[in-house]
């Protein structure tokens, strides 16, 4: 076997730039978890995921790579800039939220419009340790894809605020 | 590949960005939420598809046209399936049950190889100690495993305030 040692060098190099690279570059691009961009942003991680193996393996030159990546990068900033700034656009690029339950109602026909089947809502209230939809004011599929839940008020753990409506009129300590 | 010149990247990278905006927006939001393992396959193949376009081994066309069948047979499978009850068993498991009344179903955990220590596991991620404390675990289609609390290990719900007093 005849082993290529600045074969191996340089894909130690590569690895080691596309590795520091990729960390600036996502860095800037920030994380968040509000937004119909964030969304995508699991797309654009794959994207650049996938990306790389060409440039560490030395398929493309790392000009060419870079290239790519901060390609990718600006659309990513610009769409999420043009989608805060403009409404149409936000629209456009963007699913608004879903309502699939209302006051322990299940809404088929918005279940159908996300073509989700009934045992998938009822699995992700499961999820959130709602047993029964009764207990559900509000359940929304939203922009990024999940889905939220609030309590109808009867259901909610009793609050603080609750305590002291329920004290005695006074107490000595 | 001398002929890979930095414009023609650029100009692909961006028509693919596009591409995936809208295709992303048309297959609708449930896909993003991956409910279904499939979800999770589908957007590893979107993202699978980009680099060997990028590099011009694919015409543009092409991996359009890939990208695009994709996400049309997902929307396919799951607008059949969410209407029909019988046909999402076939895409995503039932959701079985692996705590009944603080009991650990045996049978079930072996049928899913879920070892004991797996079950303790999700059951502190979901901050519960004891099995006992459980009214119904199961192990959801999404693979995530849900836990509904015994009612005596629950919050006291706001309709039933009086029992404070």
């Amino acid at each position: 076997m005849n082993i290529d040692w600045t074969e191996l060098l340089y894909t130690a190099l590569r690895s080691t730039f596309v590795y520091v690279f990729l960390l600036t570059v996502v860095r800037l691009l920030g994380k968040r978890e509000v937004g119909n961009t964030s969304a995508f942003d699991l797309i654009v991680a794959l994207i650049l995921g996938e990306v790389v193996d060409e440039i560490i393996y030395g398929d493309v030159t790392i000009l060419q790579g870079v290239t790519a990546i901060v390609v990718v990068a600006i659309w990513h900033v610009v769409n999420s800039w043009a989608s805060f700034k403009s409404e149409f656009i936000d629209k456009l690029t963007g699913a608004p939220p879903t309502v699939l339950v209302k006051d322990g109602q299940i809404q088929r026909k918005n279940l159908a419009k996300e073509r989700l089947n009934q045992e998938e809502l009822l699995s992700e209230l499961r999820m959130m340790g709602v047993d029964d939809v009764k207990e559900v004011k509000q359940a929304t599929l939203e922009p990024n894809g999940k889905i939220s839940v609030l309590q109808e008020e009867w259901a909610k753990p009793v609050q603080r605020q609750d305590l002291t409506e329920l004290k005695p009129a006074k107490r000595k300590s | 590949m001398e002929d890979l010149n930095l414009t023609g990247i650029i100009v692909r990278v961006s028509i693919m960005y596009l591409y995936a905006l809208a295709l992303v927006r048309i297959s609708g939001k449930a896909t993003l939420g991956q409910l279904t393992p499939m979800d999770f396959i589908v957007t590893l193949i979107i993202g699978d598809l980009f680099d060997d376009i990028f590099w011009a081994e694919v015409p543009v066309l092409q991996g359009m046209v890939a990208f695009a069948i994709i996400v049309l047979a997902h929307i396919f499978v799951t607008f059949v399936t969410s209407r029909n009850a019988s046909l999402y068993w076939m895409l995503a498991s039932p959701a079985r049950p692996l705590i009944e009344e603080g009991r650990l179903l045996q049978k079930n955990l072996q049928l899913e190889r879920i070892r004991p220590d797996d079950i303790q596991s999700a059951l502190r991620l979901k901050g519960e100690e004891h099995p006992r404390e459980v009214k119904e675990a199961r192990l959801e289609p999404s693979g995530q495993v849900s836990v509904l609390k015994a009612p005596s290990n629950k919050p006291v719900p706001k309709k039933d305030k009086g029992l404070l007093r």
